[in-house]
């Protein structure tokens, strides 16, 4: 049974394997280099904030404000810049507004004891709504910046660069520095980190800035690949940002991890790119994700005993 | 202990709502009508408080239901591509909701994960069902309902009445049934359940189904009022379903049947009052998650 565990840990990379496999075979050009770097660079909205929710993951908690925060950031950015204002100004803006909105957050859940999947939530309902309210669910639509992002630096695109840039940093910020261990040790059991001596609240506190500031990157990078901010991006992104943070865990150690996340949100791009590509329709594509997702999870969990689902509501 | 608190949450909240209530009928034109109470005020509130009981229901068990939102909108699609009649529409959306309710619960309860994950999967999935079954009916994303839904969907007697159906067999089960009990202790301490000989796992189950055959009858009920099933319908629901709930717990101290059809009368009130007032529609969501974030904050206050 041990043994059949470790294959189901890594079933993950044979799914990869064989998905590429599989649409190589039935779709032409879908196996070159080119066509993996750029499915590399198009996950690289998915994955950006896939960071940042592992490492709010890490510590335990959980954050899903992102999901309202992409569209009302999205719609600020880009009002921003058809407003005639600096690119570089425009996205310290929304970077800040990140920030915030991940310590408002922070706030909630550390010291006003909300569990964090209510709160999150909840601020999910609060973003989309006020997104509504100032946007009336406007399109915005703004130019000239796409190839400042995916553009090529010879043959790899530079957000592909970006990301594996970002990839690496994270990982060392949450594997080698001493916060990242505060962070893990906070994640797996907050009263012992406590009696450690470890600042708790400063350091939950730090990684919901950082995942607010990873979630409005990400927003960002959606925003200038679409060329436009629609009300739809959060509730797209949803799902596969909530399904690579989930099965990084299934990859290696069994934690939300960045690695994971890297490898989970490029194993949902190549599902979308491949279904694209097959002409098979645009809503089946979250259904798949979904279903993959799920099957994924129950594998981890294979020879693991188990009560049945349940969440706090404090 | 709780228990024995007196309830300043709830005479409060009463108090507030007459003032409110008052208030509106000073200074509304045309609140304090028999039209405007029974059609704007009424009607609303039957409706999300049908999603919301079931939600209730499944937070009792100490679970979360995501897709209700997503159920909600398939069941109606389901109903309006399906059925020939009136009843055979309602079945059908019930019966939708109740295989998609049990596949949550099968994963929740039975596999053991997370209900978050599991819910935020399936309503992605009802997603796609609703594109499916609204595209293979008429090449659109959207239905029409039946003339004879469309007739009864509007009537206040069907709206009010099924949804008090809905409470007053979620409250008997809930408060005065054995399986209401089990469904309580499960929520409150599941491991304790266990060892009480409960059948945890099929109990928690049984709140998923019944969660999401409500979900699809609420579907029906918004839909048929309004004539039209859209692909994503049922997607504002789900504020619905989440705030009641909580906004009843956080005024009765507990989840209960009795706070969420208040919340739900208290919402649409205030939702209705501020339309009589002027507020603009766009604004209503913004103004419920307000609502819900503060709720969810003051409920918390003075826990450790």
């Amino acid at each position: 049974m041990r043994r059949l565990k470790y294959i189901f840990q890594y079933s993950i990379f044979f799914l990869i394997g064989f998905l590429l496999v599989l649409f190589a075979t039935l779709v032409p050009g879908f196996g070159n280099i080119r066509n993996l770097l750029s499915m590399l660079a198009q996950a690289a909205v998915t994955g950006v904030a896939a960071y940042g929710l592992a490492i709010i993951m890490i510590g335990g908690e959980i954050d899903l404000s992102f999901a309202g925060s992409f569209p009302l950031l999205a719609y600020i950015f880009a009002r921003q810049l058809s407003a005639g204002s600096e690119f570089f100004m425009a996205v310290t803006t929304i970077l800040a507004l990140g920030i915030i909105i991940g310590l408002i957050n922070a706030v909630t859940v550390l010291y006003m004891r909300v569990p964090s999947f209510l709160a999150t939530t909840v601020m999910m309902f609060l973003l989309t709504g006020l997104y509504f309210a100032i946007s009336g669910g406007r399109t915005v639509y703004i130019k000239g910046y796409y190839g400042f992002l995916f553009g090529f630096w010879g043959p790899i695109p530079k957000i592909t660069l970006f990301l594996l840039v970002l990839t690496v940093v994270l990982h060392m910020l949450t594997e080698h520095t001493q916060w990242g261990i505060m962070l893990k040790s906070i994640g797996e059991n907050p009263e012992y980190a406590f009696r450690m001596g470890i600042n708790v609240s400063s350091i939950k506190m730090t990684a919901f800035a950082l995942g607010g500031v990873l979630f409005s990157a990400a927003a960002l990078i959606a925003t200038i690949r679409l060329s436009s901010a629609t009300g739809t991006l959060g509730s797209q992104a949803l799902l596969p940002v909530m399904a690579s943070a989930y099965m990084s865990t299934v990859v290696g150690s069994g934690k939300p991890n960045i690695w994971g996340a890297l490898v989970a949100s490029y194993l949902l791009q190549v599902i979308a790119c491949g279904f694209g590509t097959l002409g098979l329709p645009f809503w089946a594509t979250p259904m798949a994700q979904g279903v993959l997702l799920l099957l994924l999870v129950a594998l981890a969990n294979v020879g693991k005993k188990r009560g049945i689902g349940q969440v706090s509501l404090g | 202990m709780a228990f024995a608190k007196v309830r300043y949450g709830a005479i409060l909240s009463m108090a507030l709502f007459f003032l409110v209530f008052a208030l509106l009928c000073i200074y509304g034109r045309g609140f304090f009508t028999a039209e405007n109470l029974v059609r704007n005020l009424l009607m609303p509130a039957s409706m999300s408080s049908v999603i919301a009981c079931g939600m209730t229901l499944v937070m009792r068990g100490g679970g979360i239901d995501l897709s209700m939102g997503a159920t909600a909108g398939l069941g109606a699609l389901t109903g309006a591509a399906l059925g020939t009649n009136v009843v055979s529409s309602i079945a059908a959306a019930m019966f939708s909701g109740m295989i998609l309710g049990s596949l949550n619960g099968l994963f929740i309860s039975i596999i053991g994960i997370n209900p978050f994950i599991v819910t935020l999967t399936t309503s992605f999935v009802a997603k796609g069902l609703q594109f499916l079954v609204s595209l293979q009916k008429a090449q659109s994303t959207a239905l029409l309902w039946s003339l004879p839904m469309d007739r009864l969907g509007s009537s206040p007697v069907f709206q009010i009445g099924t949804s008090l159906l809905v409470i007053i067999f979620l409250y008997v089960f809930i408060e005065k049934t054995k399986y209401g009990r089990y469904v309580k202790a499960i929520g409150e301490n599941s491991e304790v359940a266990i060892y009480s000989g409960i059948p945890v796992r099929f109990y928690s189950w049984m709140t998923y189904v019944i969660g999401s055959v409500l979900a699809g009858l609420s579907g029906v009920m918004l839909t048929s009022y309004e004539g039209l099933v859209r692909v994503g319908s049922g997607d504002n629901f789900l504020l619905d379903a989440f705030l009641l709930p909580l906004l009843g717990k956080a005024v009765f101290g507990r989840l209960s049947i009795a706070g969420t059809v208040f919340a739900a009368l208290f919402l649409a009130m205030i939702v209705n009052g501020l339309y009589i007032l002027g507020l603009p529609p766009s604004w209503v969501n913004a103004m419920k998650g307000v609502l819900l974030f503060s709720m969810v904050v003051a409920s918390q206050v003075g826990r450790r």
